[in-house]
């Protein structure tokens, strides 16, 4: 009874991410957060939230400082490039060296339980995958993206953190690709385009997820076991299937010519996949959710085909 | 002319050992039309004096008039066989005026669809086979094409297509005289014709639509008559049509699947369940009659899960398939079956996808395992693409088996291997040489013809209990050789007798 009545005090790094915006909302109506800190360079609007000024890309960054002070019990850590910036050194000192940041605040703060927001690209799409990944599989991520592989590097600095730390609860929850009307990631500004050029001849397997479930399951995290989740959407698509749920149409070209004409859209600014990302157009990508249901106590709502459908919402 | 009339050649030919099959899947001999003669009439008559009383509804159409000009006011049954120009005999008859309206275009796109789809899609040998027939036809099925080609513009998309390989088992009359076509007032007139008294008859061509029930005499006479007409408009470019057509289908949705185009569902192994369905006339009749698969002792298979072990042979790696097929064919009470692909063939382009779609999984222990576990018999090819990458000089000489994982698997999940031999897909698929596919992304590329008409045997042997630790390496290797002994054995026998 006593626990029932407590009130959580929850913080939030990273609060104006995609997936920032969708959770505060939950965070603020919850009956059993009493609380809520936003540690970022700018507060969020339409949300009561205690604001405290974070930048965590700085080197002398007060995360720890800061933490000390607001004594939270739970931190969702979601402060992450949403998407590939070209300055990646920009990119790596908010997602690596600022993870390490939160990491350190973060046991010295003593908090309760700490929450990541992963995803399940970081597998890599890889010709000797088993069909399911399930989340003990290795995260091979994508040789010569760094997009990818600081994310890789972010997980492995909160695999050591668990260890190290037993008494804090580390959930991690790895998503497949967000898609949504709101959402703005690589993803879905690549399925945003018209005509999508593949690999001709391969047609892998993906997996997505509607942002509002991927938000729904962050909320849930404030209470489950602690581990490593993956989560998509029930059902799994051909990137072709995947394209045209999406509105658009794919042009398969052959490897060279698919190389050529991606990096001859990205050097006049127009998003596409970048080389390095190629693999995920010609290897399937499926995590095993398995175990995901029973632990968050929640299925996603979305089927995957109604996922990449409201990417329409917005096209229009 | 045979049973086999259709496709009258010796290739196609069903093998004694499934006769009721080969039945059913052919399109019924003219032969057996005539035999089946009665139980049609009755039905015809039924369907007649059914409609009898009703008989305003499909008459006011005046489509009639302008076709049959000339009804003589003669007998009936001389009435009607001179309505049309006269041909050849009675039953063509009915049939000839069409091909003007229909253009022939539906078949010829078959054909042109079938003819494209193999440049782009490893299935292409399926593709040259279906094509045969067609070429083939003798002589009288040649005449009657022209009214295969615009059956299908009678019914634009009917579902029902193909779902009756044996014509007369449904009432011809419910698929033919209402809705034929409104551009034909030939058939029509020999429908409506029963139902009336010779003199209205004789004055069809006038537009009368007195309705009567006719004399039961004249109408038994005037039954039989459309029935054989019928019979024969209906008999072989029907039956060959349809199909052809829903092969075409389904070879162009396999082609679309095969370059990254298709976009269907899939389960989360990536098999395409609709594409499968769509296919299913292109594996029948590459099962029945281009390869005239035999399957040997499928009881043997135990319920539940289990590990398949077979020779893997052949240029293309078509036995897969095959004995996928096989098992779901010969034993539909088990678990739909699926195969292990090495490597080299699941991530080839094309050919890759597509097998993923028709149920390929890429060979990895863990992929194994879930299979397994879903209770599934599990279709291994231990010697991997060395299996299909020997010449045919060396053909049925199995290569090593691997490590023997599916023995560990065996092992561990306590299920019974059950070795398999294929014979049939060397000759079908002779690997002549290989050239080279780097660009590609192939190790090579298999110079071989497109699939030949060879016998394939498939049979399995009784299955294996293994006991002990996956981890004692000595008798793994004791295990994997003894299956390996068994497969080689059965070849043996099976190429000896």
């Amino acid at each position: 009874m006593a626990r029932a009545a407590r009130k959580l005090k929850v913080g939030v790094t990273g609060a104006n991410s995609d997936l920032g915006r969708l959770l505060l909302p939950l965070l603020a109506t919850d009956p059993r957060v009493g609380e809520l800190v936003v540690f970022d360079v700018a507060k969020p609007e339409g949300v009561k939230a205690t604001f405290r000024r974070v930048d965590l890309a700085r080197v002398d960054t007060d995360v720890g400082h800061v933490f000390e002070q607001e004594q939270p019990q739970v931190v969702y850590h979601l402060a992450f490039a949403g998407t590939r910036v070209h300055r990646a050194d920009i990119a790596h000192e908010l997602e690596v060296m600022g993870s390490m940041h939160v990491l350190a605040a973060a046991s010295k703060a003593r908090l309760e339980r700490l929450v990541l927001a992963s995803t399940t690209a970081l597998y890599g799409a890889r010709a000797q995958s088993p069909a399911l990944l399930g989340e003990e599989s290795h995260l091979a991520g994508c040789a010569g993206s760094r997009f990818i592989n600081d994310k890789v590097e972010v997980e492995r600095q909160f695999a050591a953190f668990r260890s190290a730390n037993p008494g804090i609860a580390t959930v991690v929850l790895r998503f497949a690709p967000l898609v949504g009307p709101t959402s703005d990631n690589p993803v879905t500004r690549w399925l945003r385009t018209a005509v999508i050029p593949t690999l001709l001849g391969y047609d892998p397997l993906w997996q997505a997820l509607h942002e509002n479930d991927a938000a729904e399951a962050l909320h849930r995290a404030l209470v489950c076991p602690a581990g490593v989740y993956n989560l998509a959407a029930d059902g799994v698509m051909p990137l072709s299937g995947l394209v045209r749920h999406a509105g658009g149409r794919v042009l398969p070209l052959p490897a060279p010519l698919l190389r050529a004409v991606a990096s001859a859209l990205e050097s006049v600014g127009r998003t596409s996949v970048p080389d390095a990302l190629i693999d995920y157009l010609q290897y399937s990508l499926v995590a095993d959710v398995s175990r995901t249901p029973q632990a968050l106590g929640f299925l996603p709502r979305y089927t995957m085909a109604e996922a990449v459908s409201s990417l329409h919402e917005v096209r229009a | 002319m045979s049973g086999k009339g259709v496709l009258g050649n010796d290739p196609f030919k069903r093998g004694a050992a499934e006769p009721k099959k080969a039945e059913a899947a052919q399109p019924a001999p003219k032969a057996k039309q005539l035999k089946g003669e009665k139980p049609m009439i009755e039905q015809i008559a039924e369907k007649i004096a059914a409609e009898a009383p009703p008989p305003s509804a499909p008459r006011p159409r005046p489509v009639l008039k302008p076709v049959a000009p000339k009804p003589p006011p003669k007998p009936e049954p001389k009435a009607e066989a001179k309505r049309v120009p006269p041909k050849p005999p009675p039953p063509p008859k009915i049939v000839v005026p069409r091909p003007k309206a229909g253009d022939g275009t539906p078949a010829r796109r078959a054909v042109a669809s079938f003819a494209s789809t193999p440049a782009t899609t490893p299935p292409i040998p399926k593709v040259t086979a279906p094509e045969r027939p067609s070429q083939k036809l003798s002589p009288p099925q040649v005449a009657a094409v022209p009214a295969a080609r615009h059956i299908p513009e009678a019914h634009p998309g009917s579902p029902t297509v193909g779902a009756d390989p044996i014509p007369h088992s449904a009432s011809p009359e419910a698929r033919h005289s209402p809705e034929f076509h409104p551009g034909s007032p030939e058939l029509k007139a020999a429908f409506t014709a029963h139902d009336r008294s010779p003199e209205v008859v004789a004055e069809l061509g006038a537009k009368v639509t007195t309705p009567h029930a006719g004399s039961p005499t004249v109408v038994r006479q005037r039954v039989t008559e459309a029935a054989v007409a019928l019979g024969a408009a209906r008999d072989t470019p029907h039956d060959l049509t349809r199909p052809l057509l829903k092969a075409a289908a389904g070879l162009a949705a396999a082609a679309k699947a095969a370059l990254g185009l298709g976009g269907g569902a899939v389960d989360s192994w990536g098999k395409d369940e609709a594409l499968t369905q769509k296919l299913h006339p292109v594996g029948a009749f590459l099962y029945d009659r281009y390869f005239r698969v035999t399957v040997e002792r499928a009881d043997r298979l135990p319920t539940g899960p289990s590990i398949l072990v077979a020779n893997h042979s052949g240029a293309l790696p078509l036995d897969g398939p095959m004995l996928q097929y096989a098992v779901q064919r010969e034993r539909p009470d088990l678990a739909a079956a699926r195969w292990l692909v090495e490597d080299q063939v699941f991530h080839a382009p094309v050919l890759g996808v597509l097998m993923n779609r028709l149920g390929a999984v890429r060979a990895h222990p863990e992929n194994a395992v879930r299979l397994l576990e879903e209770g599934r018999p599990v279709i291994v090819f231990p010697e991997g693409f060395l299996g299909i990458s020997k010449p045919f000089t060396q053909r049925y000489q199995l290569k090593r088996f691997g490590r023997g994982g599916y023995v560990k698997l065996a092992l561990k999940l306590k299920v019974p291997i059950v070795p398999v031999a294929i014979v049939g897909a060397e000759e079908s698929m002779p690997l002549l040489a290989k050239l080279p596919g780097g660009m590609f992304g192939l190790p090579y590329l298999p110079l071989t013809p497109p699939p030949l008409p060879a016998r394939w045997r498939i049979r399995f042997s009784e299955a294996v209990t293994v006991e002990g630790s996956p981890d004692d390496l000595a008798y793994v290797q004791d295990q994997n050789d003894l299956v390996r002994d068994t497969i080689a054995g059965m070849l043996t026998a099976m190429l000896g007798s």
